[in-house]
C-alpha cells in the first residue's frame, strides 16, 4: 500500500478534494505517474517528500510509502 | 498609443509645474517604470547627498503598458535615493494609480525639493496644483482617502499617499495606493513625508488608445479564460501568495525567529484562510489575487479595506518572530497598512531586537521594559505603534535593524539578515542559493523579485525551463547549485524581470510565476505601440535599466564591496531538513557575483564598462 498525501491546494486535483489517498502497491508504480493521473503537470509539484525525506517525481517507490507532494512556490 | 510624451515635473520649493515633452525614441530606450525613473533621478541628481535632503528627486513612474487594457500590467515605480539604505530606492506597486497617471495624460511625475509646510499634489488631466494639506498631516490612509474624494468631489479619484509613519521619517516607511496597494520597500515614504508631500491624487479623463486595440483584447481575454485553468494563476486566484506558507516550510526554508530555523510549528495556523474574504484584484487584471480579510470579534477588529497579509507579511511578522497567532498578525498587518509601514522591514527589525534581546546584548531597560521574545505576541502591536511614533524603543527600531545594531553594539552585527542595509524578504538562500545572488547582486538592496525563482527551473519539465527556453535558458539548474548554470539563470532573469518592471508587468500574471507567456507579453507591446520591436529590443533596455540603477549606486558610493550576505546566510539552518547542512561559502557566493559581472559586461569593482555604457546607448553615463 501506499499513502499519497496532496497538501495545501493539490487537493482540488483529487475528486471530492480528497488529501489522502491509498493506492495498491505495484513495483512499476512512479510518484509521476500518480501525478499525472491526477491531472497535475509536474511543473505544478514543487516538493515531494517520501517519508519523509525529500525526493523526486521518479524515484522508486517501497510498499508502505508515505508520498507528500506540495505545490511549487517562489516569490511572495 | 501607449505613452503620452509627456512628463509632469513638479518642485515643491518654489511650487513651479512644468511638463517636459519627449520624442517616441526616448521611450524605445527608457520604456517606463524605472527605465524613465533612472533618468530623472541620474539627470536631476548629484553624487553623494542625503536622502531625506529637498534635493532629492522623487519619481513616480507607470509602465510602458500601464493604463492601456493590458492583462495584468497595472504597476508603477516610485523611485528616488533610499533613505533606509542610501543606495537606490525602487519599489513597484499594483493598483489603479498608476494607469490612472496615464489617464491625466502623463508618462511620469518628477517631484524635486521640499514644501515648508505639508501640501497634497492634485491631477486632473493636466490641471495640476499644490494645495494645503495641514488638515490631512497626521491622520491615517482611510481618512485621508475619504476627506480627499470628498474635497474633490470625485469619488473616482486615485490617491497615493503616506500615513502616519511615513510623516515621522521612519525609515523603512511606504507609499499607498487605494489603501492596500504598497509601493513597500527602500523607504520611500520617508522621503514623501521629508518633503512635506502627504499624499497624491489623480483623475483621469483621458483613455490611452492601442495601436491594436483588438489585438490587446484578444490576448486579455485569452487571459481571462486561462487564469481558472492554469495550474499557478488559479492557485493565486483562489487562495493568494499565502497558500506559499506549507510549502516553504516543508521545504525548510521558512524563515523562522530571525532566519536561524527553517521550519515553524505554527505554519499551520499562519496558512489559515479562516479570515480571507473574497480577493480584491487591481487594474485589468482578471488574475485577481489580492488577499482581504476581516475580523470582528471584541478584542480585535480588522477593516477590510486595508487588504490582508500575504506571504511576505504572514512570515516576516509571523513565524520569523516567532508568532503563529493569525488574529495578532493580521491585526499589525492592518495598522502597517493605516501608517504605511513595510511589513518586511519591520518584521525583520523586531526579530533582530528580538534575537538580541535573547542573547543577553540588549535587555528590559532597553525595550521599554517590554519582553522581546521570539513568540512573545503580546509585545508586536504596542512595539509597532511605538515606532510610527518613534518613541522609547521606537525611536531606534524606526531607523532598521543595521542602524539599531550600531547601537546595540558589535556583538549584535553577526545578527544582521540584510543586504546593503535592507532586510532580507522571506526566501532563504541557504535553500534556494539564487536568492542569495538577487539579494546580493540587486541595486536596491536585499529585494526577492530582482530574477526569477530557483523552484520554476528544477526539472526539466519545471514551468521556468519549459516557459524560458525561448530566452536560452533550456535546462533544469539546481535548486542548491551555485555555479556558473545558476549565475546564467540569474542573469538572463534578472534583465527580464527588468523588463517586466519596465512595462508594467505583474509578476503574478506572468511566466514563470503564473500564466501568460512570453510570446504574448511581446505580443501586447507591439499591438500597445506599433514598434516593430522584438524580445532583442526588450532585453537591451532591461539591460539599459539595471545598468543606470548600478551607475547611480555608483555615485552613492556603492561598489564591490557592497554585493554582499550578512554573515547569517553563512551559518546553517538549526532546524528542518536543511539543519547543520552548509549550502554555500561565502567564496563560492563572491566567485557567482563576479561571474555574473562578467556577464553583464561589468568591471571588477561592479561597475558598468565604458564599452557597456555606449552599446547602451548610455553614452551620457559616462564621465
Amino acid at each position: 500500500m501506499i499513502t499519497v498525501l496532496f497538501k495545501s491546494v493539490l487537493k482540488e486535483y483529487v475528486p471530492g478534494e480528497l488529501d489522502r489517498v491509498e493506492l495498491a502497491y505495484d513495483s512499476q508504480l512512479t510518484i509521476r505517474a500518480v501525478v499525472e493521473h491526477y491531472s497535475l503537470q509536474p511543473g505544478h509539484i514543487g516538493l515531494v517528500l517520501v517519508d519523509g525525506q525529500v525526493s523526486g517525481l521518479d524515484s522508486p517507490l517501497h510498499d508502505g510509502a508515505t508520498v507528500e507532494l506540495y505545490p511549487i512556490f517562489g516569490g511572495g | 498609443m501607449s505613452f503620452t510624451g509627456k512628463i509632469l515635473k513638479v518642485n515643491l520649493t518654489n511650487k513651479e509645474i512644468k511638463i517636459e515633452e519627449k520624442p517616441e525614441s526616448f521611450y524605445r530606450d527608457y520604456q517606463g517604470g524605472h527605465g524613465i525613473g533612472l533618468y530623472f533621478l541620474l539627470k536631476e541628481s548629484k553624487q553623494g547627498f542625503d536622502a531625506l535632503e529637498p534635493h532629492n528627486p522623487l519619481i513616480f513612474a507607470p509602465g510602458l503598458l500601464t493604463g492601456l487594457r493590458a492583462a495584468a500590467v497595472p504597476r508603477y515605480v516610485v523611485i528616488s535615493k533610499s533613505p533606509l539604505t542610501g543606495a537606490l530606492g525602487k519599489s513597484e506597486a499594483g493598483g489603479y494609480w498608476g494607469p490612472e497617471l496615464k489617464k491625466s495624460g502623463f508618462d511620469a511625475l518628477v517631484i524635486t525639493g521640499a514644501s515648508e509646510t505639508p501640501v497634497y499634489l492634485s491631477i486632473r488631466d493636466e490641471k495640476v496644483e499644490i494645495k494645503g494639506a495641514k488638515h490631512l498631516w497626521g491622520l491615517e490612509t482611510g481618512l485621508v482617502q475619504e476627506k480627499l474624494r470628498e474635497e474633490l468631489g470625485d469619488k473616482g479619484t486615485q490617491v497615493a499617499q503616506i500615513g502616519p509613519a511615513g510623516e515621522n521619517g521612519v525609515l523603512y516607511a511606504n507609499v499607498v495606493n487605494n489603501l492596500s496597494h504598497f509601493n513597500g520597500r527602500n523607504g520611500l515614504g520617508a522621503v514623501m513625508g521629508a518633503k512635506n508631500l502627504k499624499a497624491i491624487a489623480v483623475r483621469g479623463s483621458g483613455k490611452l488608445k492601442a495601436k491594436n486595440e483588438d489585438r490587446l483584447k484578444e490576448i486579455f481575454r485569452w487571459t481571462a479564460a486561462q487564469v481558472k485553468e492554469h495550474p499557478l494563476s488559479s492557485m493565486l486566484h483562489k487562495h493568494g501568495t499565502p497558500a506559499g506558507i506549507k510549502t516553504v516550510n516543508a521545504q525548510g526554508g521558512l524563515p523562522t525567529n530571525n532566519f536561524e530555523l527553517g521550519v515553524f510549528e505554527g505554519a499551520e495556523e499562519l496558512a489559515s484562510e479562516e479570515h480571507s474574504l473574497k480577493p480584491k484584484g487591481c487594474y485589468a487584471c482578471p488574475v485577481v489575487c489580492k488577499r482581504v480579510v476581516a475580523i470582528n470579534d471584541g478584542d480585535i477588529i480588522v477593516d477590510k479595506k486595508y487588504g490582508g497579509p500575504e506571504y511576505e507579511t504572514l512570515a516576516a511578522l509571523g513565524s520569523n518572530c516567532g508568532i503563529s497567532d493569525l488574529k495578532t498578525v493580521i491585526k499589525v498587518n492592518e495598522i502597517c497598512n493605516r501608517n504605511t509601514l513595510d511589513t518586511i522591514t519591520l518584521g525583520m527589525t523586531i526579530s533582530f531586537a528580538m534575537k538580541c534581546f535573547e542573547e543577553g546584548i540588549i535587555g528590559p531597560e532597553d525595550t521599554d521594559g517590554m519582553e522581546l521574545r521570539f513568540g512573545n505576541k503580546d509585545v508586536l502591536i504596542p512595539l509597532v505603534e511605538k515606532i510610527v511614533k518613534r518613541e522609547g524603543i521606537g525611536e531606534l527600531l524606526a531607523l532598521g535593524s543595521k542602524k539599531a545594531a550600531e547601537k546595540f553594539g558589535p556583538e549584535s552585527k553577526k545578527y544582521l539578515v540584510e543586504s546593503k542595509g535592507q532586510e532580507a524578504p522571506m526566501h532563504d538562500p541557504r535553500v534556494k542559493t539564487g536568492l542569495g545572488l538577487q539579494y546580493a547582486l540587486s541595486v536596491n538592496g536585499a529585494d526577492h523579485w530582482f530574477a526569477q525563482h530557483d523552484p520554476f527551473f528544477a526539472a526539466e519539465d519545471g514551468f521556468g525551463v519549459i516557459e524560458m527556453a525561448g530566452l536560452g535558458l533550456t535546462e533544469a539548474v539546481d535548486p542548491l547549485d551555485m555555479g556558473m548554470a545558476k549565475v546564467r539563470l540569474i542573469y538572463y532573469t534578472s534583465v527580464l524581470n527588468s523588463v517586466y518592471d519596465l512595462l508594467g508587468v505583474c509578476i503574478f500574471g506572468y511566466v514563470a510565476r503564473s500564466l501568460i507567456p512570453l510570446n504574448l507579453l511581446l505580443d501586447q507591446v507591439v499591438a500597445a505601440t506599433g514598434w516593430k520591436t522584438s524580445w532583442f529590443e526588450l532585453m537591451k533596455a532591461g539591460e539599459r535599466a539595471i545598468a543606470m540603477g548600478r551607475e547611480f549606486n555608483r555615485r552613492q558610493g556603492f561598489e564591490r564591496e557592497a554585493d554582499k550576505l550578512s554573515e547569517s546566510f553563512y551559518r546553517p539552518l538549526a532546524k528542518g531538513p536543511f539543519a547543520g547542512k552548509i549550502t554555500f561559502e561565502e567564496e563560492d557566493l563572491n566567485d557567482a557575483v563576479e561571474k555574473y559581472y562578467a556577464l553583464a559586461g561589468w568591471n571588477n569593482s561592479g561597475g558598468v564598462s565604458r564599452n557597456k555604457l555606449e552599446e547602451l546607448n548610455l553614452d551620457w553615463l559616462i564621465q
